[in-house]
């Protein structure tokens, strides 16, 4: 059977890949030992074009561009630089309107590339380069803590991790924010608010982290620019004890945040990677774990939403939901309400 | 024994069906001469990271079906095993259909946002594509703005699209404007597409509009980029013909994303030769629907899925589709929440429920697509999200179907249709079949007499997949009881004072007894045992309602029973959808219907 999986981890080895958005140069090899800073590839993103009407803008029918043009084709240009011109006394000319090079000229028309964007991919990860993307970039092994959680926005980055609440079950409190958390990805309990979605913008947070938040904030959250990562998802749930643990025993560690999420058509779990040495490799994360009894599972909805246990037996057949509904599924010791019976599509595998 | 022989033996037969959330495995095979279905199965499907192969989902779902049936199907590797050997182990045949594709990436291209653009978006609703931009002269659809010739170039060359669709003008009309769109910025925007991507990575190119200018146009794109040259959506300014428009982008859509479908290699191995759309497939079982069950009536059905809503309507032997790729129950439940205000979802519920709370919960469900409602409340509020699913897709098939405007809520109430026929993810779990039935009458709103199935075991988009090859299999299976039928829903028109009789249900021979009175606002069902199969009926309406046969004038029906029975709507056409209405009433008729 596949089933749903989160792994909350402290030591693992994790292969992420790294991919320019188009097609560049590679710049690091098969078994590169690469820092986080390293550039392992680039490329030039064009960013947009201009086609400007020779005819219009000199006042004449034109058949053959070249004949008015001052610039080559291929040649760069400045923003406002004349690049034809027709007449000597009534002089017309045609200007580019932005920085970029002169591309095309035919029929009347010239065509200007807005000067292109230069992007580097950098690793993100300290590990080893396992494998090579030809003209993307390249898959990277590391060693390291994983935290996965449900939802999260905004852009990922590194930053020293960092906590202002005692326990995951407690809301942000604004007062708890400073500026000494500048650039920090701050552990922030259960929840956030407003007031404290202010105070993190205000003191340069880097990222925070909270067992959920309301999809009333939303707006605002995306306003702000800062990066968000709920391990539980939305609503008002506290952060799973697991991840409380695992993030708050590594307070201080530089921290890789990725809480980019869910292109439309899959959903991609945002994760916090904290790059540790080990002085053995330890295990591979592959999925593929299966529920047995012993299991640690987190049930995903309503009545049980977010709570943990362990499997406690695996009941043939099918079985009565309150919904009425029947579906195969677990019996679970769920923390607080007990022994309770889950369907397996509504359970994920801790690991 | 010849191939031309074996084709002509009855065989056993496996089709899998690859969604974005859960793939199914149907198994049909000859039981007494005849097709029957046997077993289905489902297994989550295993499209996206970290398998990013279909078939790794269907081989699970077929161990699952290996698990029911203590029958082998698949050799220790995984491989499916044909044909089936004279133990029994293995199957004949096999197919496979799939929406888990990515959608078309679409771009429009029009003069003006108006009359060719609104075809041409019909026409992709006709399989699983979606419009990121439209470009035209005269200004984006929804905004007031003029975009610049330079804003158009480069909106199509950064949306690098699947496909240019290319329209404007009817026949023999105005030609200026065509030509400059296509000279300005098509062939443009398709150059400098031309300058960065291989040729097998630049958009196709449909032209589907004036018809004296395809020459030009075809001459003028072809320098730059392949076109194909269809008929005009809009030949006549009161004309639409989208139907080729259609099936080229339909094709389209199977070459450059179904075809390359991951994992789907293996599951061509398998035997199938093609993986086709399942809405399309769908498309092919409801045409034989449509001229088995009733040929008088359309035939409907209705998919509602993790990341595509389809509506299927075959009338009079002509089919229509419309899909919508950002509406679902799973992935695209985000898309869905950004279209339908929460009021009108939470009007559906019987019970109070905050908009925050409800929002979030359902956007927990998009990050959690494959889980299922637990308790009545998240099952009937995942319901309640599907109506107004469905009446989205509903209004945009609505101007193809019945040639009018889907303005109001007037406009959308259809005819009686039968079979209508309920399926996807949704319907696969409903807890109750009177929820399911209550939803399709909801949602649909059919008048007159209809036949309500569901489709629990994907059989409508599965057997579509050999409706060519194998009809006799379509036809035998779906004979032979292969979907659930919920029941008859009368739907009468006209309007009377509330808890005034509108329709009298009774025993047309005989004593006449049980008799049943529907008072106009209420929904009545009549429960599945109360009269024998076949029990002709006489439908007795008030003066001014008409229940099929003209105001006032009564009507014989054959009960045909069903898992719900015959359901009586006299709340009336359009439903009213005032939310302090609706849910004063919505418990009432979830009671009645027994839920």
């Amino acid at each position: 059977m596949l089933y749903a999986e989160c792994f909350i981890t402290p030591l693992a080895t994790i292969y992420r890949k790294r991919a320019l958005p188009v097609p560049g140069q590679v710049l690091c090899g098969y078994g590169d030992q690469v820092a986080s800073d390293r550039v392992l590839a680039e490329a030039d993103v064009a960013m947009g074009y201009h086609l400007l009407d020779l005819a219009y803008d000199l006042k004449a029918e034109i058949d053959d561009p070249s004949k008015f043009l001052v610039k080559e084709i291929g040649d760069l240009v400045e923003e406002g630089e004349v690049i034809a011109q027709r007449g000597k006394i009534l002089r017309r000319e045609c200007v580019s309107p932005v920085k970029g090079r002169l591309v095309d000229a035919r029929r009347g028309k010239v065509l200007i590339e807005t000067t292109p964007e230069h992007v580097q991919l950098r690793a993100f990860y300290p590990g080893k380069v396992v494998n090579v993307l030809p003209e993307r970039g390249a898959t990277l092994e590391v060693t390291a803590a994983l935290v996965q959680g449900l939802w999260g926005t905004g852009h990922e980055l590194r930053g020293r991790l960092d906590s202002v609440v005692s326990d995951g079950q407690t809301a942000l409190s604004a007062e708890r924010i400073e500026v000494s958390h500048m650039g920090t990805v701050l552990i922030g309990g259960r929840t956030l608010g407003q007031r404290a979605l202010e105070a993190a913008v205000g003191n340069q947070v880097a990222a925070i982290v909270v067992g959920s938040v309301s999809s009333a904030l939303l707006p605002a959250i995306d306003e702000s620019g800062l990066s968000v990562l709920a391990t539980e998802g939305f609503g008002d749930f506290p952060m799973n004890d697991r991840a409380y643990q695992l993030l708050q025993a590594n307070v201080g560690h530089e921290t890789c945040i990725s809480p980019v999420i869910q292109p439309r058509w899959e959903v991609r779990r945002p994760e916090i990677v904290i790059p540790l040495s080990a002085e053995t490799q330890p295990p591979l994360l592959e999925p593929g774990a299966q529920i047995e009894p012993g299991t640690w599972v987190r049930a995903t909805r309503v009545p049980y939403q977010n709570l943990v246990g362990r499997v406690a037996l695996l009941p043939t057949g099918p079985r009565h939901l309150a919904s009425g509904a029947r579906a195969p599924g677990a019996i679970v010791d769920l923390q607080t309400v007990g022994r309770v019976f889950v369907p397996f599509t509504n359970l994920e595998i801790l690991r | 024994m010849s191939e031309t022989r074996r084709q002509h033996q009855p065989e056993s037969i496996l089709i899998a069906d690859c969604g974005s959330t859960i793939t199914k495995v149907v198994l049909i095979d000859v039981v007494q001469g005849q097709y029957r279905f046997v077993a289905y199965a489902e297994a989550p499907s295993t499209i996206n990271d970290p398998w990013d192969d279909v078939s790794v989902g269907t081989v699970h779902a077929i161990r699952q079906l290996e698990a029911t049936l203590g029958r082998t199907m698949l050799d220790a590797d995984g491989r499916l095993l044909r044909p089936e050997t004279p133990s029994g182990a293995g199957v004949d045949r096999f197919a496979a259909v799939s929406s888990a594709a990515h959608p078309l990436r679409v771009v429009l291209a029009g003069v003006t946002a108006g009359i060719s653009v609104a075809s041409a978006r019909r026409a992709t609703l006709h399989t699983y594509a979606e419009i990121i931009d439209t470009v035209t002269l005269g200004g984006t659809p929804g905004s007031s703005a003029l975009r610049s010739g330079d804003d158009l170039i480069n909106a199509i060359w950064h949306a690098s699209p699947d496909l240019l669709c290319v329209v404007g003008g009817t026949d023999g009309g105005a030609w200026g404007p065509v030509l400059e769109l296509v000279r300005n910025v098509v062939r443009v925007a398709l150059y400098l597409l031309s300058q960065g991507l291989p040729a097998d990575d630049l958009p196709a190119v449909i032209y589907a509009g004036n018809a004296t200018l395809r020459n030009e146009i075809a001459e003028l794109i072809e320098e730059v980029s392949p076109v194909h040259v269809v008929d005009n959506v809009r030949p006549t300014a009161d004309v639409e013909n989208i139907g080729p428009t259609a099936e080229e982008i339909e094709l389209c859509f199977y070459e450059r994303q179904l075809k390359y479908l991951p994992g789907g290699n293996v599951l061509r191995g398998w035997g199938s030769p093609v993986v086709l759309p399942t809405a399309r497939t769908a498309d092919y079982s409801l045409r034989y629907c449509a001229g088995a069950w009733n040929p008088t009536k359309p035939a409907l059905s209705i998919d509602v899925g993790s990341a595509n809503v389809a509506l299927n309507v075959c009338q009079g032997g002509r089919p229509l589709t419309a899909v919508r790729t950002d509406l679902g129950l799973g992935y695209s439940l985000r898309s869905l929440l950004d279209q339908v205000d929460m009021a009108d979802i939470l009007r559906w519920l019987p019970f109070g429920l905050d908009a925050a709370e409800a929002r979030d919960r359902l956007l927990n469900k998009a990050l959690r697509p494959l889980s299922i409602p637990q308790t009545r409340e998240d099952a009937l509020l995942e319901q309640a999200v599907a109506r107004e699913a469905v009446r989205l897709v509903l209004r945009d098939l609505v101007p193809s179907w019945l040639g009018r405007a889907s303005a109001n809520e007037g406009d959308l109430v259809i005819p009686p249709c039968d079979p209508i026929i309920a399926g996807g993810g949704l319907f696969a779990h409903v807890p109750y079949h009177g929820q399911a039935a209550l939803l399709l009458i909801d949602a649909l709103q059919p008048l007159g007499t209809s036949g309500l199935y569901l489709d629990e075991y994907d059989l409508l988009p599965t057997l579509g997949a050999i409706a060519q090859e194998r009809p006799l299999a379509l036809v035998q299976t779906l004979r032979s009881g292969g979907l659930s039928f919920l029941g008859t829903v009368v739907s009468p028109a006209g309007r009377g004072q509330a808890g005034v009789t509108a329709v009298t249900v009774r025993p047309a021979e005989r004593d006449r007894e049980p008799s049943f009175q529907v008072a106009h606002g209420t929904l009545r069902l009549i429960p599945h045992q109360t009269f024998a199969l076949g029990t002709a009926l006489e439908l007795l309406p008030a003066r001014g309602v008409d229940v099929g046969a003209g105001p006032g004038k009564p009507m014989r029906l054959v009960y045909r029973g069903g898992t719900v029975g015959l359901i009586v709507d006299a709340r009336g056409r359009p439903l009213p959808t005032e939310a302090a209405y609706l849910r004063s009433r919505i418990a009432d008729w979830l009671s009645e219907i027994r839920t």
